[in-house]
């Protein structure tokens, strides 16, 4: 039953191919602009009248310069750490609790969403929470990375509403057919909330990755730092120390390339991480139109 | 004496009714538990915090050991000489967002969505949500150094026969450079949620929308978009409630003196303020002021959406 | 793990029944108080950077402080603050009262004043200790009076210990800059004048269609602003110094013949209009690509490495004089002899004498050459009773750069410590052209006008800053505006009422009385 293209639709497409495209190269213009930078030589790239197509005198310069310290390569390794334990955590204290919060007739359940979303609104700020992490013995340890913020109230939302979509007949027959609680959300619930998951952990590995906040304030061990923390210490280097104490300004001319170099390699891997989980959202599409 | 003595029956009864329901929803509860003592700990407790807000805190003093000035920190923000001033820009920017910037991930989803080469499809998607991870920072810099009178947008309006334009000495390119960027930035990461929610979207509709000859676009308003009004409803209540926070980096990072009068914003005032005095309670004290007005804000926008299209946040 | 759950639960418990009251006990180090030099210390100070860069995780990863391991026999816990973080983290160490036994941080702008800390409890004063325990220390202020006032507060009591600048040189590090190969080219001499500088950069204009002859960033950066102009009209875009009394510059009459000096270079071309746009990185970069003649900024030691080819020459040259004669340079460093952070011995410490005993070492004694020049026969030699840095330093073997070998083995150079800096090996790893332009800056400029680091009370303080964070966003965007033509000069008089109303009266009085506390000092 394939519906029979008119010339309207073929206007529409064209249209809207062509609007991708410039947005397309709206987008990756200034990323291609990025990497070419990180290449090039550091002075020229002032030169190029905001333009730039392709490296001028290429140098890896900065890369070598990035890679050469050894906290970066530790600072991989612990956000690799922090965003697969705390990914974990998140997601499942996440999916649960919008699986117990979609359940129909619970008592309590307005007075309790209401209080979630007043803390998106109310928190308590730098000092109190400081202290709530150091009462707990948390401090300078890898789970001050990942429990404090373990959950987001807006990923928690999504989630729910989510989970709000989907068909209540199939939890009943489940029910009925002798399923308890835990039943229904690992074999009914979860494998339904496929693509859900797959966009909440990707908005919960990614903020995990570019977080350096907490790190900032929780760590004091420089060999717990995420990359992050690491990569920011490298950004500001030129400025702040060397003006304090009034150092001979050695400062190589790199400032500029290193800055664009270090989004390169803070930026790479977790974008490696979307193309997995994109999959994901496609097989949604197949899984989303089950019948009860 | 009779109808006091049905009414403790009548509680009793309730009372009784409640716990059964409660014990059938035991299980449910022990899954919720975790989340729950989460937002006890990690967001309650600290929230006793707030109260420095009323005080001049002095850090070496503590939250128990400062003193208690009432209202005066609120007192001191709003009768500022330049409190209407940066409520003014605050509401512009997020006005000026919810109008291009918020439906900006909708359109690419749903243009998206029209897209039947996957690979396209899937090259688009991947690309565009790239910005997203160009630190604040970066991204910053990079708009300087376009807009500078020697800049790539100078340079494309030159060769079309156009003027150079100093951009940001003018304060009124400020909120077109500021909104736009922010598109670029962060239109393919808002339309992830979007294109999850197309994702889900019974795929029968379709077909029973093409066998009753709707055309595409009859399609996208009949089915595609009935699809994907819950998302796009939440997340506007929750954008709405969000009209009085303007992140202060991006600002801070683009803004001149030349431009305070448009560019400076609630936030960046007090950043520059707890920089100058290290002053944690005036901070709290705004961040409470922001915090109630959007929180009224996000229940009614909440209380209207339910009234009209019957969905809302809870 | 197990054990790990329960701990937390159990803590969890204890947190939520407490209530989280904040007023955790003070952490104290096992310190015996007989006065002797401790075995161990635990020390809050920032890392320097390029210390971390060359892959230190904390100072004892430094050479300077093994080596003062060594001597003391002190062994030292590091609590080092990521850069960007320092303000939060002391506020959070205080407030939660886990406070180290030392804390090295900016003593002299914590809110309320050092003084402050002092009477609650959280520092004690340093001059009993310095009289009785720090021969080194308590030598160098009394040959050193003039730094001595600098350190002290108004009653006289030394609260905190800075790094000091123990060498005039050192105090000189950044200043006008121009292009001499240009000014060669075009056959001119180095502009000593305000009007000679509008002819030099008039002359630059014609070089190139791209040429910005004069560069800078935001009007009132005191090393790279464009705003440093109107030090040759005898006036300053802050507070400053003249007859003996505070004043604020933009409120005195010279301040407008200055400004419109400024704008007339503005509208003429000569200054960079992305000035407002510029950072440092952004600045330096438009130099070193030939776009820009003349600059104020930092010493050229980075100029110096990348445009060193034989050709082109970025040099110092004398602050400029104006039309009345002044020749006046308001860069607060010129005069002082301290930096910023500075060393504070808490309560938390059981051993204050013993600690104060380990800290004389960073200033006098083989100690303060640890932190200067690192260890004989390794990064330095003496010869002639001169400390030379080996090829160890200034041309590693292995390829590693003069900024990663320094900063990992002098401790002076960049880890913010508090000790005397050393002219001596700063010189040694000092471009040439840095060198050059070090001594055209210090020959005549006049730092009179400086305002000294002056000290406010409590009560001063608060009201300081509250009328301050509004003027000096207003006067920023007055003076920003009106040299880049969005406001007009005329416009002044009415700008300065509106400042009057916003109170400077009260502030300049404020300083004037702590100007003299401290002229008595």
């Amino acid at each position: 039953m394939m519906y029979k293209k008119g010339m309207g639709e073929h206007v529409f497409d064209s249209f809207n191919y062509l609007i991708l495209s410039l947005l397309l190269v709206i987008t990756l213009y200034p990323c291609y602009y990025v990497l070419v930078a990180s290449v090039s030589n550091p002075v020229k790239i002032f030169a190029s009248n905001g333009l730039l197509f392709y490296p001028k005198d290429f140098a890896l310069y900065t890369y070598t310069e990035v890679f050469k310290s050894a906290p970066i390569w530790n600072g991989y390794k612990n956000t690799i750490i922090y965003v697969l334990s705390g990914g974990f955590i998140s997601v499942s204290l996440t999916t649960t609790a919008a699986y117990a919060l979609t359940r129909r007739g619970l008592p309590g359940k307005k007075t309790i969403m209401f209080l979630i979303l007043f803390t998106m609104y109310f928190s308590g700020g730098l000092i109190p929470n400081y202290l709530v992490v150091k009462g707990l013995g948390l401090l300078d340890t890898p789970f001050a990375m990942i429990i404090p913020n373990a959950v987001t109230t807006f990923n928690l939302i999504i989630t729910i509403s989510y989970f709000r979509g989907l068909p209540y007949e199939l939890e009943e027959a489940a029910k009925i057919d002798g399923a308890n609680d835990y039943t229904v959300l690992f074999r009914i619930m979860l494998p339904l909330a496929k693509p859900i998951v797959a966009v909440i952990s990707l908005y919960y590995m990614v903020s995990i990755w570019n977080g350096f906040f907490h790190a900032l304030i929780y760590l004091n061990k420089r060999r717990l730092f995420p990359l992050q923390l690491i990569l920011r210490e490298i950004l500001i280097k030129n400025d702040t120390a060397s003006i304090t104490t009034a150092q001979p300004d050695q400062a190589q001319a790199y400032a500029e390339n290193v800055k664009y170099a270090t989004i390169v390699v803070a930026t790479v891997p977790i974008l490696c991480v979307y193309p997995f989980l994109q999959r994901y959202f496609v097989k949604g599409v197949t899984i989303g139109a089950v019948k009860g | 004496m009779d109808a006091t003595a049905t009414i403790t029956k009548k509680g009793r009864a309730v009372k009784k009714h409640i716990w059964r329901e409660v014990k059938k929803f035991k299980h449910i509860y022990i899954i919720l538990a975790p989340t729950l003592l989460f937002y006890i700990v990690f967001r309650y407790a600290p929230m006793f915090g707030n109260v420095i807000a009323f005080q001049r805190f002095s850090i070496t003093k503590g939250i128990l050991g400062s003193k208690f000035v009432g209202l005066q920190n609120f007192k001191d923000f709003l009768t500022n000489y330049k409190f209407w001033e940066l409520l003014r820009n605050t509401l512009n920017i997020n006005f000026l967002g919810l109008v291009f910037a918020f439906p900006a991930p909708i359109i690419l989803a749903l243009l998206l969505n029209e897209v039947k080469r996957l690979r396209f499809k899937k090259t688009v998607q991947t690309i565009t949500y790239v910005p997203h991870f160009i630190s604040t920072v970066v991204v910053s810099s990079m708009i300087l150094t376009f807009v500078a009178s020697d800049g790539m947008i100078n340079a494309i309006r030159q060769m079309f026969g156009g003027e150079k334009i100093s951009f940001m000495t003018n304060s009124q390119y400020f909120y077109p450079i500021y909104i736009i960027s922010d598109i670029w930035q962060h239109i393919g990461w808002g339309s992830i949620i979007y294109i999850a929610a197309l994702s889900s979207v019974d795929q029968e509709l379709y077909q029973a929308a093409t066998i009753d000859g709707a055309g595409r676009w009859k399609q996208l308003l009949h089915v595609t978009l009935p699809g994907i009004s819950q998302t796009i409803i939440i997340l506007l209540i929750m954008r709405i409630g969000q009209m009085l926070s303007v992140g202060f980096e991006k600002i801070m990072l683009l803004y001149n003196p030349a431009i305070y009068e448009t560019a400076d914003v609630i936030s960046t005032y007090v950043y520059r303020r707890g920089l100058l005095e290290g002053d944690y309670s005036f901070s709290a004290a705004v961040g409470m002021f922001n915090s109630i007005i959007n929180f009224i804000l996000l229940i009614a926008a909440n209380f209207f959406s339910k009234k009209i299209s019957d969905s809302g946040i809870w | 793990m197990r054990l790990f759950c329960k701990v937390f639960i159990f803590k969890l418990v204890l947190v939520l029944t407490l209530g989280l009251a904040g007023c955790g006990s003070k952490e104290t180090s096992n310190l015996n108080g007989d006065g002797r030099i401790p075995k161990s210390l635990t020390i809050f100070a920032p890392i320097g950077s390029y210390a971390i860069k060359a892959g230190a995780n904390d100072n004892n990863d430094m050479l300077p402080y093994q080596l003062m391991e060594e001597l003391t026999g002190c062994h030292v816990e590091w609590i080092h603050p990521a850069s960007g973080a320092q303000d939060e983290k002391f506020n959070l160490l205080i407030t939660s009262g886990s406070i180290p036994d030392m804390m090295v941080y900016n003593w002299k702008n914590v809110p309320g004043g050092a003084k402050l800390y002092v009477e609650d409890e959280i520092i004690v004063p340093l001059h009993g200790l310095i009289e009785k325990d720090m021969p080194y220390l308590s030598t160098f202020l009394k040959g050193r009076p003039e730094i001595a006032k600098q350190i002290m507060d108004d009653d006289g009591g030394i609260y905190h210990m800075p790094f000091v600048r123990a060498d005039a040189e050192l105090k000189v590090y950044a200043g006008p800059q121009i292009r001499q190969d240009w000014l060669d080219k075009l056959g001119l001499e180095v502009p000593r004048t305000t009007d000679e500088l509008y002819d030099v950069l008039k002359a630059f204009k014609t070089l190139g269609p791209d040429i910005k002859p004069m560069s800078g960033v935001l009007f009132e950066n005191h090393s790279h602003g464009i705003g440093n102009l109107v030090w040759a009209f005898g006036t300053h875009y802050d507070f400053y110094v003249a007859d003996g009394e505070v004043k604020y510059g933009i409120m005195e009459d010279r301040f407008e013949e200055a400004l419109a000096y400024v704008a007339k270079l503005h509208k003429d071309g000569l200054i960079d209009v992305d000035y407002l746009l510029n950072d440092r990185d952004k600045m330096d970069g438009k130099v070193m690509n030939n776009q820009v003649g003349f600059v104020y900024s930092l010493q050229p030691g980075k100029f110096y490495t990348s445009m060193n080819d034989g050709e082109r020459k970025v040099i110092g040259i004398p602050h400029l004089t104006g039309p009345y004669g002044d020749q006046n340079c308001f860069f607060p460093d010129y005069a002082n002899d301290t930096t910023k952070v500075s060393i504070a011995i808490t309560t938390a410490n059981k051993n204050p004498e013993g600690s104060a005993k380990w800290l004389d070492n960073f200033f006098g004694g083989k100690g303060l050459e640890y932190m200067n020049f690192g260890k004989e026969g390794l990064t330095f030699e003496w010869v002639d009773g001169y400390p030379k840095l080996t090829d160890y330093i200034l041309n590693n073997p292995d390829g590693k750069s003069i900024q990663d070998m320094a900063g990992i083995n002098l401790g002076a150079y960049q880890s913010q410590f508090p000790t005397l800096q050393d002219w001596r090996y700063y010189e040694q790893i000092l471009s040439d052209w840095g060198k050059e332009s070090i001594k055209i800056w210090q020959k005549d400029a006049d730092a009179s006008g400086i305002l000294p680091t002056i000290t406010f009370t409590e009560e001063e303080s608060q009201k300081v800053t509250q009328i301050m964070s509004q003027i000096q966003t207003y006067v920023s965007e007055t003076m920003n505006k009106i040299v880049i033509g969005q406001a007009s000069i005329s416009e002044l008089p009415q700008r300065r009422e509106r400042i009057k109303t916003m109170g400077i009266d009260e502030v300049l009085k404020i300083y004037n009385e702590a100007l003299k506390r401290y002229i008595n000092r």
